[in-house]
């Protein structure tokens, strides 16, 4: 993988975000935490001008990356990985290093075993689902790898109950547009008024 | 989010569990969650957090899957294993940043599901994520009370989604 720096900028409140929702990223992704045994789901967004946010099971891993300046590096979100649109592992995308502290701040610090990453699209939209496990059992390990699609649906589904919270001036970065109103004039008198 | 806090409690409810039969082939721990969630009356999402450790069980869950396995609950609650807490390996809290966080959020946090240690959770992986991250303590001061902030916000949110 390439360890050039992404192609892609940081969203401006991307650390911000990953704590200004706590209370419902927690409610979400405790859902479905142990699914699969996974330990750790992370929700990468890439918006419409190509920013970056992410939503975590563990934001303090996405945090110390922009703190760090090593989400960057995180082949997750380089082009060649997007555009590829195969799930990938850990063990390819953080290949054990002593000098690797991408795969420190991700994997090490918090002992994930393993881990799967998944690019795909969500209301056309690019966005990026990552898993971890902690556990060190084979079968579950294998049994984790061999259902990107069944994983891929959980983040969908972690995703849709987020949007249906955060307002999409958010995830865009631009100003809440401020509502219109129609009026409909009959004889000069208004009859109805509508937002637009 | 708590990683295995009761995992002593999950081993032996699994183990108790397989030993009365109550085996799925397929679960990756074995255990068939279903008939859990059947003779606990909890649902299924938080039988998976018993099996893994991150939640404990009420008393009255307690008793009930106890009586169902045939067990005593304190054993399945305490087993045999010594508890004693200067002889846990768990990191330290900050007491400054535990008072803190207390004191901001406990008349934020009401009991919406029913699951009384959802607000033990909440503060205790808010510390674990705070002692994780790497910045100044002015970052972390921000962070803290952002993710406070976030319980009043989402509860005006859902309130005005009821209405």
């Amino acid at each position: 993988m390439d360890v050039k720096p992404s192609i892609f900028k940081l969203h401006p409140s991307a650390q911000e975000m990953l704590f200004s929702h706590y209370r419902l990223l927690r409610r979400v992704f405790n859902d479905v935490l142990g699914l699969f045994e996974i330990d750790y789901l992370a929700i990468t967004i890439i918006n419409s001008k190509s920013e970056i946010l992410f939503f975590s099971s563990q934001p303090s891993i996405e945090y110390n990356l922009i703190e760090k300046d090593l989400w960057q590096l995180d082949p997750s979100y380089h082009g060649v990985f997007l555009n590829q649109e195969k799930p990938q592992t850990w063990e390819m995308l953080y290949p054990q290093n002593k000098k690797n502290q991408l795969r420190y701040y991700k994997q090490e610090a918090h002992n994930y075993s393993t881990g799967l990453t998944i690019p795909s699209r969500f209301e056309e939209k690019r966005v990026v689902y990552s898993f971890a496990l902690t556990s060190l059992e084979e079968s579950i390990q294998k049994h984790f790898h061999q259902n990107a699609l069944r994983l891929t649906q959980i983040g969908q589904f972690c995703l849709q109950n987020i949007m249906g919270h955060i307002p999409m001036w958010d995830i865009e970065h631009c100003r809440k547009r401020e509502s219109s109103y129609l009026k409909l004039v009959i004889n000069n008198e208004v009859n109805h008024v509508e937002a637009n | 989010m708590t990683k295995n806090k009761y995992k002593a409690f999950s081993n032996r409810l699994i183990e108790t569990m397989k030993a009365k039969g109550h085996i799925a082939l397929r679960s990756p721990n074995g255990i068939c969650i279903q008939k859990l969630a059947q003779f606990s009356l909890a649902s299924e999402q938080i039988c998976r957090r018993y099996i893994r450790g991150d939640a404990l069980p009420d008393y009255e869950k307690i008793k009930r899957i106890a009586s169902h396995l045939e067990v005593s609950p304190g054993w399945l609650l305490f087993g045999e294993e010594n508890t004693n807490i200067a002889n846990s390996t768990s990191k330290q809290v900050d007491e400054d940043v535990l008072h803190y966080i207390l004191k901001r959020s406990h008349h934020l946090y009401r009991e919406e599901t029913g699951n009384t240690d959802d607000y033990a959770d909440f503060v205790l992986e808010l510390i674990q994520n705070i002692r994780e991250i790497d910045t100044s303590k002015d970052n972390l001061q921000k962070i803290i009370n952002l993710a406070i902030h976030s319980i009043s916000s989402y509860q005006e949110k859902r309130h005005k989604q009821a209405l």
